[in-house]
């Protein structure tokens, strides 16, 4: 099935021995909108590194748009997942917006005329047309995440996994990007601290804590749970 | 973050280990200095210096396959001393053809030789002492062994900022790793680019990092400031060295300095 995320017993250490996931699973459907919530250091970021293969699991499965994190699979595995990263100054390190949103397609070898094409259409949709010919690095904090969110959507993946989307925005900021994200189709899974995001936007939630699924439902039972939320460092 | 592998550090429970960072530090110098000083084609006293640099290698239990290979980090520089192959003047061995007007003489290889092997033998000291000396006590050994302080201050912030550039790096790298896809539907296009399209954008990337270390630069000097810093990074003192290291220092420093005069009155 495509536009699905699954994993099954995952765990991964890093190479100095941290073992940072335990026995993960968990499966997100097609168009299904996921929130991965948890205190800093929980694991969250090293999960979504596991979904386009960046990160290889020392135990269990991964499996993007049904596909195996296997060596041959990663190049069509990153064209169906669109990983967009914590701090967009990673995600942009070309010299200016176009070369940013269009080095995913260039790489792809797309024709010139259909590149000119997608970074268009991928920048009127997070509403930065006109930054085209600005340098990535003079943006502000909230027009970097939507260039940063762009050079992946003009990839048009099945699957966005997005960390931390709303960190360091201010209200208008992040009001406008949270409007942006409802509007996606694809299926998402959104590491975050903004519980009220996580209330207006995703119906399902999972608790990620020292490395484990501490809790997998329904954000309406989840973020009510208050002896929940203060065992895993959450706050309503 | 992931690549703390950088550091060399490796925490043992040896004798090295043990030793006070001042005496190892002053001992690598001055082994460094003794091996500098040697002159070329004193080979008893290479031999001597090779085995000093061997037990110190076995004592401190870091794996003599790990020194050795690590110290061949030494090689391109040696690489700097390959005209002396040629400008030395003595026996000619081999001459290169009449276009290129240089002879390779026995005494420019000697001489090439002996500089490779000193550099060699000078780093494996190096490998030792930084990965048998966690890198904080190395900094307090140089402000102890009076080394200026703006140079210990900078090697300091040096070492405390590598680790962030690497780890910023890596996430750059993983960022266009992410985005190193093929298309859906894979009309047999050529995925990847150009050479010189990765080129540049590897250019771009080198560029962003140095301006955000730039950046970065200022911000820390900004807030070292703000808590009243004036040029010298203050510690607790440490306590005075105990007889055994004392004795430990002034017997390496006794036979080194032997050893320099001895390669002096013989060979020099």
């Amino acid at each position: 099935m495509h536009h699905t995320i699954e994993i099954e017993h995952l765990s991964f250490a890093y190479p100095d021995g941290r073992h940072v996931l335990h026995d993960i699973s968990l499966r997100i459907g097609p168009g299904e909108k996921v929130a991965l919530v948890g205190p800093n250091g929980a694991g969250k970021s090293t999960l979504l590194l596991h979904l386009n293969g960046i990160l290889t699991p020392a135990a269990g499965k991964v499996r993007a748009c049904s596909l195996e994190m296997r060596k041959e699979n990663l190049e069509k595995v990153r064209a169906g997942v669109g990983l967009v990263f914590q701090n967009p100054d990673d995600q942009l390190f070309s010299p200016t917006v176009f070369d940013d949103v269009a080095f995913g397609l260039l790489y792809q070898g797309l024709p010139e005329v259909e590149v000119r094409a997608r970074v268009a259409q991928a920048l009127a949709l997070v509403g930065m047309a006109d930054f085209a010919g600005r340098s990535s690095y003079r943006l502000s904090m909230g027009e970097k995440k939507r260039v940063a969110l762009a050079t992946v959507l003009a990839m048009d993946p099945e699957i966005l996994v997005l960390d931390e989307p709303t960190g360091g925005l201010d209200p208008r900021g992040r009001r406008s990007f949270i409007r942006l994200l409802g509007e996606l189709p694809q299926t998402m899974l959104v590491a975050t601290h903004d519980l009220n995001m996580v209330r207006e936007l995703f119906p399902r939630t999972i608790v990620l804590d020292g490395g484990r699924i501490v809790a997998d439902g329904a954000t309406a039972d989840i973020l009510t749970n208050a002896s929940l939320l203060a065992a895993h460092g959450l706050e309503e | 973050m992931y690549t703390h592998s950088l550091d060399p550090y490796r925490p043992r429970a040896s004798v090295v280990h043990g030793l006070d960072p001042r005496v190892k530090l002053g001992l690598t110098l001055a082994f460094i200095v003794t091996t500098a000083l040697t002159p070329p084609g004193a080979w008893p006293i290479f031999i001597v210096l090779c085995a000093l640099s061997l037990a110190t290698t076995l004592l401190s239990e870091l794996g003599v396959g790990y020194v050795l290979t690590r110290a061949l980090l030494a090689l391109p520089f040696a690489l700097v001393a390959l005209p002396t192959l040629f400008t030395t003047t003595g026996m000619p061995l081999l001459t290169l053809p009449a276009s290129l007007p240089l002879t390779l003489t026995v005494e420019g290889v000697a001489r090439f030789a002996g500089i490779a092997f000193k550099s060699w033998l000078s780093v494996q000291m190096a490998v030792i002492l930084v990965g048998s000396t966690p890198f904080p006590d190395l900094l307090l050994a140089m402000r102890a062994l009076k080394i200026p302080r703006l140079l210990a201050a900078i090697v300091g912030l040096m070492w405390r900022y590598l680790f962030v550039l690497a780890d910023e790096a890596l996430r750059l790298l993983r960022a266009r790793e992410s985005r190193s896809a093929a298309a859906h539907d894979g009309r047999g296009r050529r995925v990847g680019g150009s050479l010189i399209w990765r080129a540049r954008v590897t250019g771009g990337m080198v560029g962003n990092l140095f301006l955000r270390a730039f950046d970065r630069a200022d911000r820390i000097y900004a807030a070292m400031l703000a808590r009243g810093y004036d040029g010298e990074v203050r510690a607790l003192p440490r306590p005075p060295l105990r007889a055994g290291q004392w004795m430990v220092l002034g017997m390496g420093l006794a036979l080194l300095t032997f050893l320099a005069l001895a390669g002096f009155l013989l060979w020099g």
